[in-house]
């Protein structure tokens, strides 16, 4: 086994931090999937979080969503209209309310209905019209009703789906489920979005695209992204800073180009190439 | 006007003589007997009476749904040269905007004119049948009197003069869907006539949809008219898709002719029944359809499964005996239960209370257990069903114990005759049950026919499928399977007041567990999450055990033989068609997927890998 170096602190230099996570440690009875992580996330930047697998990205994103339950630490989401709020003991879906919308590693759509009502099912999430509108058909629900429709066509044009609005989720091609997700996933309005392994098992043309997508997310609609990624090529293109996870600790964090020299992040891959062949 | 519109018209001339001939021979055929002595009287029972004139209004329906699928098919074949919807709407839209209020005044009253013209004769011969005809002289002014408000409503407050007939006598607005072209007189007097039936299955249906410039009604689908809009409407694209997503839910011509065509044997068939199996329609299966279409909200729709749902059946029915009581009869009240308040109400404001009851009671039962998942809520319900049936049989001093509630009385409604004193309708005998409790199948299908194509009802597809990823989406995931579970509960309750109605006696018998497997059954059988489904389930798997009473195919079973037949045919169902007899959509291919590996079938979905809920 490696040396593993300590925890080092991923929230140096973070000014006007969105969301920040302090000294999180996660068990899972006698397996520690995170140990001490602290990161905090720049407002308006793309973070990418790295490291080889079982390295804890995902728990972290599961307990940043809501999914998991940290024994110890503390999350503070600062949303842009102000204030502070602790995303702990908070159930997933009002963690999304509070404007943090994430993808899964292993895409997880709505597949027995088509991408036009994935995407509205997100935006609908938003929305108030209860069941005694629907059955009556009041004029709220009917306009809310078309502001779903219009906005969830709207973001599938966003992501270049607006073909397939029709299709069944289940029927896309793999590229487009995870274009899918991006869409229901912004479609909740949020401020912060989490991608988990967006370009997993997608082609270079197909990363490109995305690498694109995520750009304007970021740029147009305004939307801090963390991202999980294994592709170097698109972490080093997107990521305006990049926190390396292993064994549950962040053992490196900064620039990209600085990261990818730290001796510790090497370490880490070269060991894990050693294992199984991971990049 | 060219020569083919003209043919075409001709054709439709025969065609609605030939629907309205028809019409005739079934009220003959459907009518009181007469004999060789007295060969005129069945005629002039048949005939002569009201009850013709519901036979001619099937005939007219009859040869609005024909001629709707007959321009469905040929529409494409039409060689009349196309103008594009767009320059016709332009058009319309510049003449309707311009158009003074003198000319929209006398839109207006010409379309009065005509209706008065249209329902004129059917006024008329309802005031020659005297006092007897007065309901449906009633129905007709009503529909008069409807018809005008909304071409008035039309008029002024949205101003789409477009869409009265006498617009569209001057060439304006009233265009058909298929060809972008004004459509002629015969078809927009159809329409308007079409409009009226609108407002009968609708009941209130002129009311809510007044504000939606999208409106289509009835008359609107089944004519593929459309009225341009004044105002360019800012989401397009959107409808655009909305419309294709329409044709994958196929609510089609020919699927509103099915219903129309469903409806009306519904409501002349019970008619021409023997007493036993109209009891058997009114106290089994028009209930179990209730119930079954409750069950196919929690079941079907949100993927929970519930094997209590009978407990709500019951807590329905005790409230109707609480608050019900019969006539006094020797000085002496009647009370169904030994506990009852100071007070009788009629069945139809116990509706409410009853409902209000199941919510309160699905919300108590579904709080703390919606949160456990698949299984474990299948006990937890089975329980409380089972809680609900011992305490009704052992709270001797509340709810009479085994003996039950008897002298429940039946629903009635207070109506004014013709000569203005107050009388009483009482729902005491089957067939006026049937149509009311047909009114009301009707109406539960249309609201939760609209709940499952709203938000709601993609927010339960979403639980359904995928929890973990709902909840990701933002939707409340507890707070929607905990509306699914009490709107089921209501749908159950308002069932039970109905029977409680009907039969006039409830006991603990009516509510053990079997009947919660059965209604489970209908559901699966019919397929889950289908509406029409749940119908047809309920339908056919109370009517089989019944029938086979009598036997089947010329050979007689035993009575206590029957579910052997009815497990039998259940095993063949589920092997060769999983999905029930008319599957949803949505719910056959998650059961392709799940063959194919998928994503689930059931509602547990696919999570893994999650340890929160």
């Amino acid at each position: 086994m490696t040396t593993v170096s300590d925890t080092i602190d991923a929230s140096e230099g973070v000014t006007d931090a969105i969301v920040s996570a302090r000294a999180l440690t996660l068990r899972f009875g006698g397996v520690t999937s995170l140990n001490n992580v602290t990161i905090a996330q720049q407002r308006g930047e793309i973070l990418a979080v790295i490291g080889p697998n079982g390295a804890g990205k995902t728990s972290l994103f599961n307990c940043l969503t809501g999914v998991y339950e940290p024994q110890e630490g503390s999350i503070t989401l600062r949303p842009s209209k102000g204030g502070e709020v602790s995303l702990l003991k908070r159930k997933p879906h009002k963690v999304n309310n509070l404007g943090v919308a994430r993808t899964f590693q292993n895409i997880r759509l709505f597949n027995a209905l088509t991408a036009v009502e994935n995407v509205k099912i997100g935006v609908e999430s938003r929305q108030h019209a209860g069941p005694v509108s629907a059955m009556l058909g009041l004029p709220n629900q009917r306009r809310e009703e078309r502001e779903s429709d219009a906005r969830a066509v709207e973001l599938l044009s966003f992501v270049g789906l607006a073909a397939q609005a029709n299709e069944l989720a289940a029927s896309l091609s793999y590229g487009q489920q995870r274009r899918l997700e991006i869409a229901r996933a912004l479609a909740t309005g949020p401020e912060l979005l989490l991608l988990d392994e967006p370009a997993a098992g997608t082609n270079p043309s197909e990363k490109i695209e995305l690498t694109e997508l995520i750009r304007r997310i970021n740029r147009e609609m305004q939307i801090s992204v963390l991202l999980i990624e294994h592709d170097m090529r698109l972490v080093m293109a997107l990521a305006d800073r990049v926190a390396v996870l292993n064994f549950g600790k962040v053992i490196a964090g900064g620039r990209p180009e600085q990261v990818q020299r730290d001796p510790a992040v090497v370490e880490a891959y070269l060991g894990a190439a050693e294992e199984d062949e991971a990049s | 006007m060219t020569t083919a519109v003209r043919v075409a018209r001709g054709e439709n001339a025969k065609r609605l003589a030939s629907c309205l001939g028809v019409a005739l021979v079934v009220a003959l055929m459907t009518g009181s007997e007469g004999n060789g002595a007295k060969p005129f009287l069945g005629v002039r029972k048949s005939l002569l009476a009201p009850r013709v004139l519901l036979y001619l209004l099937l005939g007219v329906l009859l040869w609005a749904a024909l001629n709707g699928v007959r321009w469905l098919r040929t529409r494409p074949a039409s060689t009349a040269p196309v103008v594009p919807l767009d320059a016709q709407m332009a058009e319309a839209t510049a003449d309707s905007k311009t158009a003074s209020w003198q000319l929209r005044v006398s839109a207006a009253l010409i379309d009065a004119v005509l209706d008065f013209l249209a329902f004129a004769p059917l006024l008329v011969l309802a005031v020659l049948m005297g006092h007897s005809a007065g309901g449906y002289g009633f129905l007709i002014l009503t529909g008069y009197l409807v018809s005008l408000a909304f071409a008035l409503q039309q008029t002024f407050v949205e101003g789409r003069s477009g869409q009265t007939i006498g617009k569209a006598l001057i060439g304006v607005a009233l265009v058909s869907e298929k060809t972008g072209k004004p459509v002629g007189f015969g078809r927009a007097l159809l329409r308007r006539l079409l409009h009226v039936l609108d407002a009968i299955p609708l009941g209130l249906g002129y009311l809510w949809p007044l504000w939606d410039e999208k409106r289509q009604t009835f008359a609107d689908k089944l004519l593929h008219t459309v009225v341009v809009p004044v105002t360019p409407n800012p989401t397009a694209p959107a409808a655009a898709y909305r419309d294709v997503s329409k044709q994958v839910n196929s609510s089609s011509t020919t699927r509103l002719a099915l219903l129309a065509g469903v409806l009306a044997f519904s409501i002349i068939y019970p008619s021409q029944l023997e007493g036993r199996w109209l009891t058997v329609l009114t106290t089994q299966i028009g209930i179990f359809i209730l119930l079954t279409i409750g069950l196919n909200i929690v079941v079907g729709f949100a993927g929970l499964l519930d094997l209590g749902y009978i407990a709500f059946y019951a807590i329905g029915a005790y409230t109707v005996a609480y608050f019900t009581h019969g006539a006094a009869r020797n000085g002496k009240i009647l009370y169904p239960l030994p506990v009852h308040p100071p007070f009788g109400l009629n069945l139809f404001l116990v509706i409410p209370i009853a409902v209000l009851a199941c919510v309160i009671a699905g919300v108590i039962l579904g709080g703390p257990t919606l949160r456990l998942r698949g299984d474990y809520l299948a006990i937890v319900t089975l329980g409380f069903g089972e809680i609900v049936h011992i305490v009704a049989v052992n709270s001797d001093p509340i709810t009479n114990g085994p003996r039950g509630a008897f002298g429940i009385p039946a629903p009635s409604l207070p109506y004014f005759d013709l000569h203005g004193s107050l009388k009483h309708f009482t729902f005491d005998q089957d067939l006026s049950y049937w149509y009311l409790e047909l009114a009301l199948i009707v109406l539960v299908v249309f609201l939760v026919r609209r709940l499952e194509n709203s938000r709601v009802g993609r927010a339960w597809t979403a639980i359904r499928e995928d929890e973990v990823a709902a909840a990701a989406s933002g939707i409340a995931t507890v707070k929607f399977k905990l509306l699914a579970f009490a709107l089921g509960a209501s749908t159950s309750g308002f069932a039970g007041v109905l029977y409680a109605g009907k039969v006039n006696f409830i006991s603990p018998d009516n509510f053990i567990l079997l009947n919660s497997i059965l209604v489970l059954v209908y559901v699966i059988f019919g397929g889950m999450g289908s509406l029409p489904g749940a119908v047809v389930g309920a339908l056919l798997l109370v009517w089989l055990p019944e029938k086979l009473k009598d036997g089947i195919l010329g050979f007689s079973i035993q009575p206590a033989d029957r579910f052997i037949y009815f497990g039998a045919l259940l095993v063949v169902m589920m092997i060769f068609r999983p999905q029930g007899v008319i599957p949803s959509k949505r719910r056959a291919r998650e059961i392709r997927m799940a063959e194919s590996g998928l994503g689930g079938a059931d509602g547990t979905g696919v999570a893994e890998g999650t340890l929160q809920q």
